[in-house]
């Protein structure tokens, strides 16, 4: 691990959504195989909806846990809302995850919230790689909408350069037993999904 | 933190360096000590940089770093581009203060809160709360309030407080009103827990904070020692009761505590009972919207016809008591 530059993570969404615990999956990961990780959150929020976000940094050694913005190479959004708030912190040209869930957020004021629309199609036109994935829908096939975070978390498995086995080992030590099938499942289906879209992505750019 | 501060560890790390930031949040605790300790680096700098360039406020995060030391370019935020809506945290689907804030707005009464999830109160669509503080200060603020503008206000006033806050700050306003002669009507939200900062236990509770048996508070019994007459207990699922209570209480010439009393949804004990989610049936849907006066974050009302997400509505019905068409029923119903 001498001199490996590592990535930094950021996974932003929606208290209840289980943002603190893929960032928590993803800080072990790497640390099981073999790099220094911070992590740090802002959650006081969790339980009530609000936005939440933590950062994840590994790398042969990391002195801070907040990433500065523009800094961060993939994101993590399980909710495409908050994936837009938080996307000025990504570095040009570097990933984005993006679940198709749609929350709208509480009214602050008498006026009607006004969710923007075409996030994803912003995002790539700021140079963003830009990948929509619709996670929740895919977790509550497999059997609970609630391991949507666990199929992100397997999207960005190639490309936070984090061994498979150690991705693994985290999980199977960190799930409880009786929800570890499914959340297995759910991490192995985002893999597969990441992998198609990039080979469609790959595919485009050859022609 | 650690205090006293290490001197000789600052002392030595100081005389290695050409220039000494103070980088702390807040107040600045660790640069006065070290101004008060005059400490100095071999280049004779005493000058230390600190809050004379940090702000006192927020978090310092590293873009606040790099543009009030480094005089760089601070965050470009997409929010010049597209509209970026915040995401204020809410009351959980279900969440019992629901029901009381429902029925606080429909009063219009003046109310006094305090901190803890219930201050989410202050926000759309109860707009309920009129102050927060600190710990404590609803109840004294309605007395204060009460003091000079009863004549105002009239009947119209309660104060607001959880029942984890009340254990910890709230008794010796409320004796503090019945000493006075007060007559402030205290609503006390009792959901067996402390909600916000993650359901740690407290003296109301009958379990320490390592889980072990200990005595519960009794708060009927707390308050009539301390002088409160009249305690009553609404369960503020029943709009109806929750209503009746708190205008009760008000009618009296004396200090009075109403309690609302059902646990927290979020504890592991709620979360283990069985659901049962409901549903806005289309055909009966007149788009009033006035479902969404309860504020559940399980409903959607961003459609014409709201939608109930199955997945996150814990069937608490708060919402089809406010339907006037029976539109909103158990998704359970039409199964069968
Ligand atoms: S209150 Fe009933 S009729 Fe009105 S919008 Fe809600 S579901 Fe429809
Ligand atoms: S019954 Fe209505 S108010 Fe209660 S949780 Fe479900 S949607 Fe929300």
């Amino acid at each position: 691990m001498a001199n490996d530059p590592g990535k930094n993570l950021l996974f932003a969404g929606v208290g209840g959504q289980g943002v603190l615990l893929v960032a928590e999956l993803a800080a072990r990961a790497a640390i099981h195989a073999g790099f220094d990780a911070k992590k740090t959150e802002v959650h006081g929020a969790a339980q009530r909806g609000g936005s939440v976000v933590s950062h994840v940094r590994f790398a042969s050694k990391v002195y801070s846990p907040l990433t500065p913005a523009g800094e961060v190479d993939i994101l993590v959004a399980l909710e495409k809302l908050e994936g837009l708030r938080w996307a000025s912190f990504v570095r040009p040209s570097g990933l984005i995850i993006l679940n198709e869930e749609e929350r709208v957020p509480a009214q602050l004021t008498d006026k009607p919230v006004e969710y923007p629309r075409q996030i994803d199609t912003f995002l790539i036109g700021k140079g963003f790689q830009t990948v929509l994935i619709n996670a929740t829908e895919i977790a509550t096939s497999l059997g609970n909408y609630r391991a949507a975070n666990i199929v992100l978390l397997g999207a960005i498995a190639d490309a936070a350069g984090i061994p498979m086995d150690s991705w693994m080992a985290v999980i199977r030590q960190h799930l409880p037993p009786k929800i570890l099938e499914l959340n297995i499942n759910a991490f192995e289906n985002g893999i597969e999904l990441k992998r198609r879209t990039h080979a469609a992505a790959s595919h485009l750019t050859d022609h | 933190m650690t205090f006293p501060l290490p001197r000789k560890l600052i002392e030595s790390f100081c005389d290695g360096v050409q220039r000494i930031y103070v980088i702390e949040e807040l107040e600045p605790f660790i640069e006065e000590q070290l101004r008060i300790w005059n400490v100095k680096n071999p280049y004779g700098v005493s000058e230390i940089t600190g809050k004379n360039s940090l702000p006192n406020m927020f978090e310092l995060t590293p873009d606040v770093l790099r543009r009030t030391l480094l005089h760089g370019d601070g965050t470009t935020s997409f929010e010049k581009e597209i509209s970026i809506p915040p995401r204020p945290p809410v009351l959980c689907p279900g969440c019992p203060h629901s029901g009381v804030y429902f029925v606080l707005h429909k009063l219009k009464l003046t109310a006094t809160g305090d901190i803890g999830c219930y201050t989410l109160g202050a926000l759309p669509p109860f707009n309920a709360l009129d102050t927060t503080f600190c710990m404590g200060a609803g109840i004294a603020n309605a007395f204060g309030i009460e003091k000079v503008k009863r004549h105002v206000l009239g009947k119209k006033l309660v104060a607001v407080i959880g029942d984890s806050t009340f254990l910890h700050s709230g008794i010796a306003p409320l004796i503090d009103i019945v000493f006075n002669k007060g007559i402030t009507t205290v609503i006390l939200m009792d959901n067996s827990t402390t909600g916000m900062t993650g359901h740690q236990q407290h003296p109301g509770m009958g379990k320490t904070i390592r889980n072990a048996d200990t005595y519960a508070i009794n708060y009927e019994e707390l308050l009539h020692a301390i002088g409160i007459r009249h305690v009553s207990v609404f369960d503020p699922y029943d709009l109806e009761e929750t209503e009746a209570a708190i205008k009760q209480a008000l009618a009296l010439e004396e200090p009075a505590v109403v309690i609302s009393r059902r646990p927290c949804v979020m504890l592991e004990s709620e979360r283990a009972k069985p659901h049962h989610p409901y549903e806005v049936i289309d055909e009966l849907c007149e788009e009033c919207d006035l479902c969404l006066k309860i504020g559940c974050p399980a409903i959607d009302g961003s459609t014409p016809i709201p939608r109930i997400s199955a997945e996150r509505c814990i069937g608490c019905d708060l919402c089809a008591k406010l339907c006037h068409f029976e539109a909103i029923k158990p998704i359970a119903e039409r199964l069968n």
